[in-house]
């Protein structure tokens, strides 16, 4: 076998475990990505382009599927990126016959400019920063549990059966300030209160422990904005 | 639904719904504390509930297929006719059976086979118990009797089947001709007395009832196109205390080739039995011994009606290994077996030599 495959599996099995290992890959493979990106576009990509983007992520995704029965990673991951361009190819193929906001008129004018607009930039750049600045005090206190959104998006719970039972405790645990406070305290989650006082299974919140603690520091802070976005979540209300 | 853009990276995004679920999903050039709606999400790495409903389905596709091969296997070795015993008589009743000789169903075109088919059913039976049942239940009503004739037709797709069946025959023809043992038994008893030196002679053991020697002496009534028929007549009532009584010689008629002994030492083509005539040549009979060769006629049908027949002839002086048999045709699937006198055990008079012709023949390997 070529001892450069060797070393490309390595590195992949790093990646699936380290998230920085996996930025440092995919910023290694980057000609390649983008080779592959030009087949499927029959062009060279730009950095704009959805498809390079698309195709980073399809990337990514053959990191985090490879095992070494799947054979040489980078035909692995050739495959992978061409299936999510044509996937993308025929998701955007429902627009082809729209005309794009962006379409230049022949005064150079482009069509968002003609469209009355009732979003204020200032303010919507205002509460993106406010966000931004919500979400990275999240991500600190979060370090201090030793969850990353990394780790809390590969915990987040699938079935709809499994965030029901995460809702529930976590609505549990927003009517029981003494629990929050505990959870601040401690920094562990009480698991054992959560389910006692839910009336739900143990065993589904040990399974996502990770999630619960990123929710639950939403839930006890000032995370205005972010609470707000999942409101539907925090009332107890059945999630859609 | 509305997605918060919580990480980014180079290759994907961290998004948080308004489930509050956390997913990856492709950094289109987000930024964080944006709010995207129709990102490309990741494929999960977990199997889908599709691949499931796949491998569900292929398990199930593929227990169906295991059912239904172990089914219908269940169902051709037992429910499905293999092969067809026709029993020959005035009842004329079909015998179907599966693949383990287990009777499926009876059948008759006759009225008196449906008649009799009406008290009696043998579903599930062996073939030869219902054989001799329905062979017992007509002597019963009358529809045979002794020295009548019985035929066992046999067809069967497979050939080797119709082979094992009909060495299943065999024995019915051994159940049916238990009174006839008894007189190959104390068949060879009269013939001691008859001072002839049968000592010396090389065939094997053969009984030899002095019956059959008034045989040759009797003149060649068969037809040579039907020599499967033994001739039928009535052997002198003498000779029946003879064979069952008596265990000492039979006075009353000795064998011509018996009180003859150069005659039957050199034969003769006068002692030939009629059967043999237009089989064997003269010099094949060497001595006047009473079970002349038996010619049996097995017919082979085709599936479309053309019939072939087979000549065997059995030559008991020589043994069963000088059986001729000749084949016009190589195989086939339907065989006509040789025929079965039924004697009846309890009226041992009425035995006549016909039946002690066929006993003493041994029915014919099919090659």
């Amino acid at each position: 076998m070529d001892p450069n495959a060797h070393q490309i599996i390595s590195q992949v099995y790093a990646a699936k475990k380290d998230s920085r290992a996996a930025d440092r890959l995919i910023e290694d493979y980057m000609p390649f990505i983008k080779s592959e990106t030009a087949k499927f576009l029959k062009r060279s990509p730009v950095q704009s382009d959805d498809e390079l983007s698309i195709a980073m992520f399809a990337f990514y995704e053959a990191i985090r599927s490879y095992s070494r029965l799947k054979g040489s990673f980078l035909k692995f991951a050739a495959l992978q990126i061409r299936n999510r361009l044509i996937d993308n190819y025929r998701r955007e193929k429902r627009n082809f016959g729209h005309v794009s906001l962006d379409a230049e008129d022949d005064d150079n004018n482009e069509l968002m400019d003609t469209i009355m607009d009732d979003h204020n930039d200032y303010e919507e750049k205002e509460l993106r920063e406010a966000t931004k600045q919500e979400i990275e005090e999240l991500s600190a206190q979060m370090e201090d549990f030793g969850v990353s959104m990394n780790d809390v998006a590969d915990n987040s719970p699938r079935q709809r059966r499994t965030l029901e039972v995460c809702q529930k405790a976590i609505s549990y645990a927003r009517n029981n300030p003494d629990i929050l406070e505990d959870f601040l305290r401690t920094k562990r989650v009480p698991i054992a209160r959560l389910a006692e006082g839910a009336e739900v299974e143990r065993k589904s919140l040990e399974r996502h422990r990770r999630y619960l603690v990123a929710v639950l520091l939403i839930c006890t802070n000032g995370y205005e904005i972010m609470r707000g976005h999942i409101m539907q979540v925090l009332k107890g209300g059945e999630a859609t | 639904m509305k997605y918060m853009v919580m990480e980014c990276h180079q290759a994907y995004a961290v998004l948080m719904d308004e489930d509050s679920r956390f997913i990856h999903a492709a950094n289109l050039h987000y930024k964080v504390g944006q709010v995207v709606t129709d990102p490309v999400i990741m494929e999960s790495t977990a199997p889908s509930s599709r691949n499931i409903r796949m491998i569900v389905t292929a398990a199930a596709a593929a227990c169906l297929v295991l059912f239904a091969g172990t089914g219908y296997r269940y169902y051709a070795n037992n429910f499905r006719t293999h092969s067809t015993i026709v029993i020959s008589t005035e009842a004329n009743i079909t015998m179907e059976l599966n693949s383990k000789g287990e009777v499926l169903s009876l059948k008759s075109d006759s009225e008196s086979g449906r008649e009799i088919l009406k008290n009696y059913s043998g579903k599930g039976k062996d073939k030869t118990t219902v054989a001799n049942e329905i062979i017992e239940i007509e002597k019963s009503k009358g529809l045979i009797s002794d020295g009548n004739k019985v035929e066992f037709y046999v067809s069967s797709n497979d050939p080797d089947s119709v082979n094992s069946l009909r060495k299943e025959m065999d024995n019915i023809k051994a159940r049916l001709e238990v009174p006839a043992e008894k007189h190959e038994e104390k068949a060879p008893e009269p013939v001691k007395p008859s001072e002839t030196p049968q000592e010396h002679e090389a065939a094997p053991p053969v009984p030899a009832a002095p019956k059959a020697d008034e045989k040759l002496a009797e003149p060649p009534k068969t037809d040579p196109a039907v020599p499967a028929e033994p001739p039928v007549h009535e052997p002198p009532k003498a000779e029946q205390p003879a064979v069952k009584d008596e265990p000492t010689p039979p006075t009353p008629e000795p064998p011509a080739a018996a009180e003859n002994p150069p005659a039957a030492e050199t034969p003769q083509a006068d002692e030939k039995l009629p059967h043999e005539k237009h089989e064997a040549p003269a010099h094949e009979v060497p001595r006047a011994e009473p079970p002349k060769p038996n010619e049996n006629k097995i017919e082979n049908k085709n599936k479309n009606g053309n019939k072939n027949e087979n000549h065997i002839i059995h030559k008991p002086h020589e043994g069963l290994t000088d059986t001729e048999i000749r084949l016009p045709e190589a195989h086939s699937n339907d065989v006509h077996l040789p025929k079965l006198i039924v004697t009846d055990p309890e009226n041992k008079n009425s035995s006549s030599s016909e039946d002690k012709f066929c006993n003493e023949s041994p029915l014919p390997d099919l090659k």
